[in-house]
């Protein structure tokens, strides 16, 4: 159903950092980059696996802009959801809830969750039973 | 790649009715809804295929620019998604056409009562 999608970053160089270590357990990683002298405006990174870009990075988040997303990422076991929570802190991610079941979701509902620099919610979660 | 987004949504029952419409061209529809009574209180709805909510709005308090682009399985449906958004008090942002970004990326872009840049992309050959 969803083939992308992307978001301004107040610091987009921090952003790319914190990405390009949280996502690198999911298998995720930045396939495509595009700089400002490109686009003649905003700068955007790619993260995708298999080659296509799904989740974007971009500079020109206005000033004063308060606004948080939520995503979660599939994660294909959960020693995956471990090791994505793992780096995410070591990368500077501010902890929201570590990785273990949430039944109330469904019983095999295994996911962890951080805060990214901006303060969007990031998930991984794997609904397979273990 | 994704399990799911939850996109942040200042009035939920304008987008609901507002995405109710956008997605039907795609064969996206609301699955979940819990709309809390009055204004307080945490609501969302879940949009999705094959009985999956994959797409979420959430009440919160500000505005933003998030980017989703949805999945079409044709050029017509990403027509259908433009004419639908306009028609629903959405904003052009691009009409329904072929990109750049690679071939065949046909696409049509709307903006939603908050901001967001929502986009129906097909990669199929026309």
């Amino acid at each position: 159903m969803l083939d992308h999608m992307g978001f301004p970053a107040v610091d987009y160089e921090k952003s790319k950092a914190f990405y390009d270590k949280a996502l690198a357990p999911l298998g995720i990683e930045v396939v495509m980059s595009v700089s400002a002298e490109e686009t003649g405006g905003d700068a955007f990174a790619g993260y995708g696996s298999d080659g296509k870009p799904d989740f974007w990075v971009a500079t020109g988040r206005p000033a004063g802009e308060i606004m948080h997303f939520h995503v979660a990422f599939a994660a294909k076991d959960r020693a995956t959801v471990d090791a994505f929570y793992a780096a995410a802190m070591a990368a500077g991610g501010r902890d929201n809830g570590g990785p273990g079941l949430r039944p109330h979701y469904h019983p095999n509902y295994y996911a962890a969750f951080v805060l990214d620099p901006d303060g969007n919610n990031i998930e991984a979660v794997c609904h397979k039973p273990e | 790649m994704f399990d799911h987004v939850d996109c942040p949504v200042t009035d939920i029952r304008r987008s609901i009715a507002f995405y109710d419409a956008l997605l039907a061209p795609l064969g996206v529809s609301r699955l979940i809804t819990r709309v809390a009574p009055g204004s307080g209180g945490a609501s969302n709805a879940g949009y999705g295929r094959d009985g999956h909510a994959g797409f979420w709005l959430s009440n919160a308090s500000r505005r933003g620019r998030l980017h989703v682009g949805f999945s079409a399985t044709t050029r017509d449906a990403v027509a259908a998604f433009h004419a639908a958004g306009l028609a629903a008090g959405g904003e052009d942002n691009g009409g329904p056409g072929l990109r750049p970004y690679a071939a065949n990326y046909f696409a049509a872009y709307i903006i939603d009562p908050d901001g967001h840049n929502i986009e129906a992309v097909c990669r199929a050959v026309g």
